[in-house]
Order: C-alpha cells, then sequence, then structure tokens
C-alpha cells in the first residue's frame, strides 16, 4: 500500500484544488477514506455556497438544492474519473453554465403550461426585457464575451476593478503606463459593451 | 449604471465581509437592463471567486453534507459512482427509493421480493456492492426507471477505478465517521447481502453475478 500521511483541516484548506483532489486520491489508494472524505468535504463545502447563489440566480427556489449538488458532485467525478480537467473551479463553471440550461431546456419540455416561477419576486423570476429561457441562461455569457475581446491589459483592468472593487487610482498606480482616467475608460465602455450586449441578445459580445 | 455598479460593489464586499449575500435581493433593487447587467456581473464575480475556506466540522447545508457524504462513498467505496449518480437520478426523476425498488422488483419479476431488492439497491447507494457483479438486466430495468440509460449506469460503475485498497462492504465506511445521521433517510450504511453459498436465488445472482465474489 502507498505511503501515505494524513494533513489536519487547516492545512488541506490551503491546498489549492487539484492538490486536494490529488490527496483524496492517494488516500483513496492507501485505504485511508477518512482522509479522502475531509478533503472531499473540504472542496464541496469550499465551493458550495458560490455554485448555488450563481444557481439561485437563474431557478426557482424549490430546484435549487437538487441542481447545485448535481453541478458540484458532477464536477468532482470528472476531477476523480480522470478526465482532463485543468482547473477545477473552471470546470465548476462550465458545469454550472451546463446544468441550468439543461433545467431550463428540461422546463421547457415539462412546464409547457405552468408558470416557471409564480412570485415575481422569487429567484429566476425575470423582468420583461429578459423573458425568453434562452436569455436566461445566456445572459451569463454576456461578461464573458465581452471579456474576451478586450487586450489583455484592458481585460485586467476590468477584472481588478469589476470584480476585485479596487479603485482606479489604485490600478493606475499598480499597472505601468495606466492613468486614472484611462481606467475609468476602458470600465465604462466594458459595461457599455455589456449592457449593449444584454440589450441585443448578442451573447458573444459583439 | 451607476446603481448597477453601487449594487455590485454592495454586493462584493458584503460577500467579502463573509456575510454571504443574496444575490436574489441585490437583483430585487434593479430592473429591466440594470438587472440584467447586474445579473451578468453578479455571476462574473462568483464565478472568479475563490474557495472559501471552510471548517469541514462546523454546520454546512444538510444538501451539501449530503454530497460529501455521496462523493465520499463513491470515491472510497465498491460501486464506483453510483452512490454519487443514483441518488441525483432518483431526484430529477422525482422518484422515492421506495418507489424505485417497487419497480425495480416488479421489472425483475421478483414481487413479492421487494426486501432482498431494496437490500441491493440500497447497497448500490451505499457503494458497497461490487459494481461489477450486477447484471445488465437490473441496469436495463433502472435505467428505464430513472430516465437513463444502461450504457450510462454501467459507466458510472467503473468510474472511479478499480476497488480501493482495503474496501470491505461497510467496514470501509465504518472509519469514515463523517456523514451526519440526520442527513440520512435511510440506514448509514448497509452491507451488501452475502447470500450462503447453496442458497443462492436469481435475485443473488441478478446483483452480484453467477458465482459468488469472493470465489472468483
Amino acid at each position: 500500500m502507498p505511503r501515505f500521511e494524513r494533513k489536519p483541516d487547516h492545512e488541506l484548506d490551503r491546498l489549492d484544488d487539484e492538490a486536494l483532489v490529488a490527496y483524496a486520491r492517494a488516500a483513496r489508494e492507501a485505504g485511508d477514506p477518512a482522509a479522502a472524505a475531509r478533503a472531499i468535504a473540504v472542496l464541496v463545502y469550499g465551493h458550495w455556497r458560490n455554485v448555488e447563489r450563481r444557481v439561485r440566480m437563474k431557478i426557482p427556489r424549490e430546484h435549487v438544492e437538487d441542481v447545485t449538488a448535481d453541478i458540484v458532485a458532477s464536477a468532482t467525478h470528472s476531477a476523480f474519473g480522470g478526465r482532463s480537467v485543468v482547473e477545477f473551479r473552471a470546470w465548476l463553471a462550465t458545469i454550472t453554465r451546463r446544468r441550468i440550461a439543461d433545467y431550463h431546456r428540461r422546463a421547457k419540455k415539462t412546464l409547457a403550461t405552468v408558470p416557471l416561477v409564480s412570485d415575481p419576486d422569487e429567484a429566476g423570476a425575470r423582468d420583461p426585457a429578459a423573458a425568453s429561457e434562452d436569455a436566461l441562461v445566456e445572459t451569463r455569457d454576456v461578461v464573458e464575451g465581452v471579456l474576451a475581446r478586450l487586450s489583455e491589459a484592458h481585460r485586467t483592468v476590468v477584472e481588478t476593478v469589476v470584480f476585485e472593487g479596487h479603485t482606479a487610482s489604485q490600478v493606475a498606480q499598480e499597472v505601468p503606463g495606466m492613468r486614472e482616467d484611462n481606467v475609468h475608460q476602458i470600465v465604462s465602455r466594458f459595461r457599455r459593451a455589456v449592457r449593449r450586449a444584454l440589450e441585443d441578445g448578442d451573447t458573444q459580445g459583439g | 449604471m451607476a446603481d448597477v455598479e453601487r449594487l455590485l460593489h454592495e454586493f462584493i464586499a458584503e460577500d467579502r465581509e463573509g456575510g454571504d449575500a443574496d444575490p436574489v435581493a441585490y437583483l430585487r433593487r434593479a430592473r429591466g437592463t440594470d438587472r440584467a447587467e447586474l445579473e451578468a456581473l453578479i455571476d462574473a464575480y462568483l464565478t472568479r471567486a475563490p474557495r472559501r475556506r471552510v471548517d469541514p466540522a462546523a454546520d454546512q447545508p444538510p444538501a451539501a453534507r449530503r454530497t460529501v457524504d455521496e462523493l465520499t462513498r463513491a470515491v472510497a467505496g465498491r460501486s464506483g459512482w453510483w452512490p454519487a449518480l443514483l441518488p441525483r437520478l432518483r431526484a430529477t426523476a422525482r422518484l422515492r427509493r421506495s418507489e424505485v425498488v417497487d419497480r425495480l422488483a416488479r421489472d425483475l419479476g421478483a414481487a413479492g421480493d421487494e426486501a432482498k431488492v431494496g437490500a441491493y439497491y440500497h447497497a448500490m447507494e451505499q457503494g458497497t456492492l461490487p459494481a461489477a457483479g450486477v447484471s445488465d438486466r437490473v441496469l436495463d430495468a433502472l435505467a428505464r426507471i430513472m430516465g437513463t440509460t444502461t450504457a450510462r449506469l454501467r459507466d458510472a460503475g467503473r468510474a472511479i477505478g478499480g476497488l480501493p485498497p482495503g474496501a470491505h462492504g461497510a467496514a470501509a465506511f465504518a472509519r469514515i465517521g463523517t456523514p451526519d445521521p440526520e442527513l440520512l433517510e435511510e440506514p448509514r450504511v448497509a452491507p451488501a447481502p452475502v447470500p450462503a453459498v447453496g442458497q443462492r436465488d436469481e435475485i443473488d445472482e441478478l446483483f452480484t453475478g453467477p458465482q459468488p465474489q469472493e470465489s472468483r
């Protein structure tokens, strides 16, 4: 049996996703299912809330837990099944998108005559502007589509300001040759492009 | 646009402070294209958010704990990916385990033997039944009941590779010790039924193969 050394939870928590999967596999090979279970718990619990909240924006509340569980189980399956999963988090994002799309495809077939959500304020409720199920699923692709069309430097600016919450002056100090007014312009153009793509139903961001 | 930016920053700030920000509550504060934009941006933020630091021993959502339990049985058990897949398929098909067992027993021509069929099916979900011994007839019936394919079920049974070292039915799981009993609607771990040699019937053969696993 291969040599295997257990790690305490606080050390597991510091491992990246891929290292956690490798640790769980090593634990399994060493006949230590309890250690494998701890690693799986850190992986699943660590991603659960983010996946669950993404799902909650897209589908009715009563199905959120099942869909989230399905996504997390499928991603973990892929990671343990030896498929090429370069980055677990990216794979999780891909599976989340697919499962939400699958859910709406099924709902279209089975709930054709029943409103998907009865309370307009509940999760999954849509404004009339984005009422079609296709639009509902595809709005998530808009941001990635617009980002993909930016240069690497501009993409970094948008990621840092919009998704990491840094200020324009912080970014101007960190990125060589970037002025604060450039940062504002780049972010502004990005947001206008996102809105235009949403209004046009253009998931490629063009 | 300013409102969208403000709401996104508030959401991110609440999330980073560990406040478990609820995206739906933020979406309710916007309308029309603003709402669609906010949703797209929150989604992009959550996609990029790193794995959260967690204490596995602390309170977690019941569905998350159930998923960890199923995945652990899959990774450490003898039934491939069935412990993770079968409950998911049941949930999608909106079937209780007892309904699956009743229909499975009927499809296998074993009406009246639901208890025995149920014990084997339970062992498949628990990860204690070696997948290789389960016949195509059982998988055909399950595929029809669950709305999937026999090939998918067979493939899932092979998914993790060979048996993990030291996996001897329930004994392998006795050492896990993490599943919370309150999560489980069924008994915690059921070892696969082991019929005595010479007393095997057709149901045993359908779930364990023509010969006892131990004698192969």
